[in-house]
């Protein structure tokens, strides 16, 4: 597994496509689903997975922790949404931390990690 | 004889250390490129504060909070620039007086700089890292944040050192080997 991550607009899924010659219909956009499609190589934008699971009631990490296998040979894209201000939205402050929680995990099983800032990509693991 | 491009979270240091830089760097006349345009009381207090915190540093202060190439017309390009910030210098494009909004700024204001990043020799810019919050913005908030991200990276790839600042520390994203001699002697 590879988890890529940063700040909005930085260039995450552009470092992803050229890095790893991802051709745009292998890439599964999280947007408004609840499950990831487990038959692309790449996956999103997973916060908004996490963001859809937490308005359902359910629990992002749970879910993560139940399809670890499923994932570990993927490419993980998501938005370090850590920074700013705690949000007075209780919904945003669980969303926030599950963010947290999930990509700690994912953290923990990624063979790689790569952080990306202003287009440029560090590899901290 | 660098173009440095510097970001980070608010109160990490940024502005002052890119000031040393600009010192660092400059063989004679310095600029700083003052982007903010002021509305209020407030803003021309802090904008004096500002001035009084670079007196003494020996910095001649350009004000452009629009149009940020006209700067060249009253400027030596062999001098050292210190552009703060790309933040307000968006703000002030893509939000006129006027009460219109120029959905076009980020594009204009990545070319411009861009185009002034050619021009002169050495300069320091100086951007704001608003990309890692967890808030569901208004589309107007989104699609600033989405400019000034857009210019970020046009500026970090045409700079020669991009430096991310981090409570106190440097992280250096691009150009380490040629960073370090000025970082030796600013230090």
């Amino acid at each position: 597994m590879v988890l890529i991550f940063g700040g909005a607009y930085q260039g995450k899924l552009e470092y992803a496509k050229e890095n790893y010659k991802i051709q745009e219909n292998e890439i599964f956009y999280c947007d408004s689903s609840r499950e990831i499609d487990f038959s692309k190589k790449v996956v999103y934008g997973l916060e908004k997975l996490v963001l859809n699971l937490i308005k359902d009631g359910a629990d992002p990490l749970v879910y993560v922790n139940k399809n670890l296998d499923k994932i570990r040979d993927k490419i993980i894209i998501c938005t370090d949404i850590s920074g700013g201000v705690v949000p007075t939205d209780p919904v945003m402050r669980q969303w926030r931390e599950a963010v947290g929680r999930c990509m700690a995990l994912l953290s923990r099983n990624a063979q790689k990690i790569v952080r990306i800032f202003c287009g440029i990509g560090t590899v901290i693991k | 004889m660098l173009r440095i491009f510097i970001s980070g979270g608010c109160k990490n240091g940024k502005s002052y250390f890119a000031q040393r830089l600009a010192q660092g760097q400059s063989e004679g006349r310095m600029y700083y490129l003052a982007t903010m345009r002021p509305c209020d009381n407030e803003d021309y207090e802090r904008i004096e504060r500002h001035r009084q915190e670079r007196y003494g540093w020996g910095f001649t202060t350009i004000e452009q909070p629009v149009d940020i190439l006209q700067c060249l017309n009253l400027c030596d390009t062999n001098a050292s620039f210190l552009l703060d910030s790309t933040t307000a210098l968006l703000a002030n494009e893509m939000f006129p007086e006027n009460g219109n909004i120029n959905l076009d700024a980020p594009k204009k204001v990545a070319g411009d700089l861009k185009c002034l990043c050619k021009q002169v020799n050495n300069i320091v810019i100086v951007s704001d890292y608003i990309y890692s919050d967890a808030i569901l913005y208004d589309e107007l908030t989104e699609a600033y944040r989405k400019g000034l991200a857009f210019i970020d990276r046009t500026l970090a790839s045409v700079c020669d050192v991009v430096l991310e600042a981090a409570f106190g520390s440097i992280v250096i994203h691009k150009g380490r080997e040629v960073f370090v001699p000025l970082y030796e002697k600013i230090s």
